[in-house]
């Protein structure tokens, strides 16, 4: 992964970070997207929703 | 019995004693005091000792007692929190110089049950920084203090498996609790997802965040879930579930009982001298009776990118607050402030494709459970490594520490089911773990098949050397 994108993204997403911490980001993001394209890649059924924690609850009178 | 040998009791047996008025709470915490001065140094399992406040709390115990107010198991017993558990009096510092001077002004809920069952509190346990990162703070592992004694809840582990105290709680948001466990050779306790109040356990991943103890035996664990399982309308991930006796069925023994062992993902890149150990686990398991067959949970090899990105995501989350103050981002280390950096690019499409994924193996881990009563695996695919590793090899392949070992721990975050891990022998003098998890809210079955394993097996009988004498 080369820094000068990574910068890009990190600058457009309103995240600046020095050269040195986007070094450091670029190594593990590189060690993470295999296990992440594994993620990507699997063919998961359309009527499964995502899991999130959100309760409605009663509002008191 | 001498007061130098209770550390290496129950506490369950310490409860009998104390309820007895064989031992008394000031002589159970001096002598947890006195392990600590001795085995301590060599171990670093306590960021803080609290010896005056916990011979005052053992005394006001003993009068307590003593005046006929006898509260429980965990009355007068000395324990170790977690350094993320909010303790009023007490900083908590979750592992980080950020929080140097932290100092909760409620506590935690966890620590708040412990405290009015009548729970004496030495002090509080090492942490990595923030729960997070591998660069491991100098805790060592009591079986060889050259090696680590597992992830976050390093210290509680080690002081449990050091004699340091009866108890010691932790966090598990990928297999905090049960790691130190299986390489500590102590018990370690992960309840479903909100049987156990996370509130004032400073988050590291709401969704996957779970408070437990880790203890010497099965029985000790079950006395504490009884004090700390239940509803809190502080955690908003809490289950409003009706709470078991975990006691009761707890020595009912396991004939007939059905085990299932996942036949994926978790003997894939297991070390050669811990597989045998689990294997001949599973055999006292059908020595005491039950029955062991083969199940599928076909996903669970592809569940690593889920958690990756749950716990970056959340992390991140929570401490960008900190991360965007350059005083306090400069307190971060930087290999976990790198990693909190990292969870700023986990895209919200990956982050919700895994939260589908989940569902899908809950659906899943629901249909391997439709023939059996647990699950059985390995806690982890490997032994306590050098404190100095950040790479492992095994069957051949270099693995970061870190995904080495929650191979087998992080998918019963992902389901959020219940899983114990109990010690299960040795390999080349390092303990070994093997994993029960349970259905949902049945925390019971998996703390009967542990008791039973652990009468037919013993191994929570055996403690290490003297740490101090073996310090490298």
């Amino acid at each position: 992964m080369t820094l000068p994108p990574l910068k890009h993204v990190a600058d457009l997403a309103g995240y600046p970070l020095s050269e040195a911490d986007l070094k450091q980001v670029a190594s593990i993001l590189e060690g993470m997207m295999e296990d992440i394209q594994k993620l990507r890649d699997l063919d998961l059924p359309d009527d499964i929703e995502p899991i999130l924690s959100f309760h409605v609850d009663p509002w008191e009178a | 019995m001498s007061a130098a040998e209770w550390p290496w009791r129950s506490l369950a047996d310490a409860a009998s004693a104390v309820e007895s008025r064989a031992v008394s709470p000031v002589e159970l915490t001096q002598a947890c005091l006195d392990r600590i001065e001795k085995v301590d140094r060599a171990v670093h399992a306590f960021v803080s000792v609290h010896a005056e406040g916990a011979l005052e709390a053992a005394r006001v115990a003993e009068r307590d007692i003593s005046a006929g107010r006898y509260r429980g198991p965990l009355h007068g017993i000395p324990v170790g929190i977690k350094d993320n558990y909010d303790t009023v009096g007490v900083p908590t510092r979750n592992g980080s110089q950020v929080f140097t001077d932290r100092m909760p002004s409620s506590d935690s809920t966890t620590w708040a049950l412990l405290r009015d069952a009548g729970a004496v509190l030495l002090g509080k346990t090492v942490m990595s920084e923030a729960a997070w990162g591998v660069d491991f703070p100098p805790v060592r592992n009591p079986w060889d203090v050259r090696r680590n004694p597992g992830l976050s809840s390093g210290g509680s582990g080690a002081a449990v498996a050091a004699g340091m105290c009866f108890m010691a709680m932790g966090s598990d948001t990928g297999g905090s609790i049960r790691i130190p466990a299986g390489l500590s050779g102590v018990v370690g306790l992960k309840a479903t997802y909100g049987r156990v109040s996370k509130a004032g356990v400073m988050p590291h991943t709401w969704s996957l965040d779970n408070a437990g103890p880790l203890t010497r035996r099965v029985e000790d664990a079950a006395l504490t879930l009884r004090v700390i399982a239940g509803f809190d309308p502080r955690d908003p991930g809490s289950a409003d579930m009706p709470v078991g006796d975990y006691l009761a069925s707890l020595k009912k023994g396991i004939r007939g009982l059905r085990v299932g062992v996942p036949s994926e993902h978790f003997w894939d890149r297991i070390e050669s001298r811990v597989e045998p150990v689990v294997r001949q686990a599973l055999r006292e398991l059908e020595g005491a009776g039950a029955q062991v067959e083969e199940v599928s949970i076909p996903h669970m090899a592809g569940a690593l990118g889920a958690i990756l990105v749950t716990e970056m995501a959340s992390v991140t989350a929570w401490h960008d607050t900190y991360l965007r103050q350059p005083d306090r981002r400069a307190q971060y280390t930087p290999e976990v402030r790198a990693l909190m950096d990292a969870g700023k690019f986990v895209f919200a499409t990956d982050f919700l494709k895994a939260q589908r994924l989940r569902r899908v193996l809950i659906d899943e881990v629901r249909a391997a459970f439709a023939g059996v009563d647990v699950l059985a695996t390995p806690t982890l695919p490997l032994c306590g490594w050098e404190v100095s590793q950040s790479h492992v090899e095994i069957a051949g392949q270099p693995e970061h520490v870190l995904h080495a070992c929650w191979r087998y721990t992080y998918p019963w975050n992902l389901t959020g089911l219940p899983a114990l891990s109990v010690p299960c022998g040795f390999a080349d003098g390092l303990p070994v773990g093997l994993q029960l998890v349970g259905k949902p809210f049945d925390e019971a079955t998996i703390l009967r098949v542990g008791e039973a394993y652990q009468q037919a097996t013993r191994w929570h009988e055996q403690h290490p050397a003297d740490p101090a004498s073996s310090a490298a």
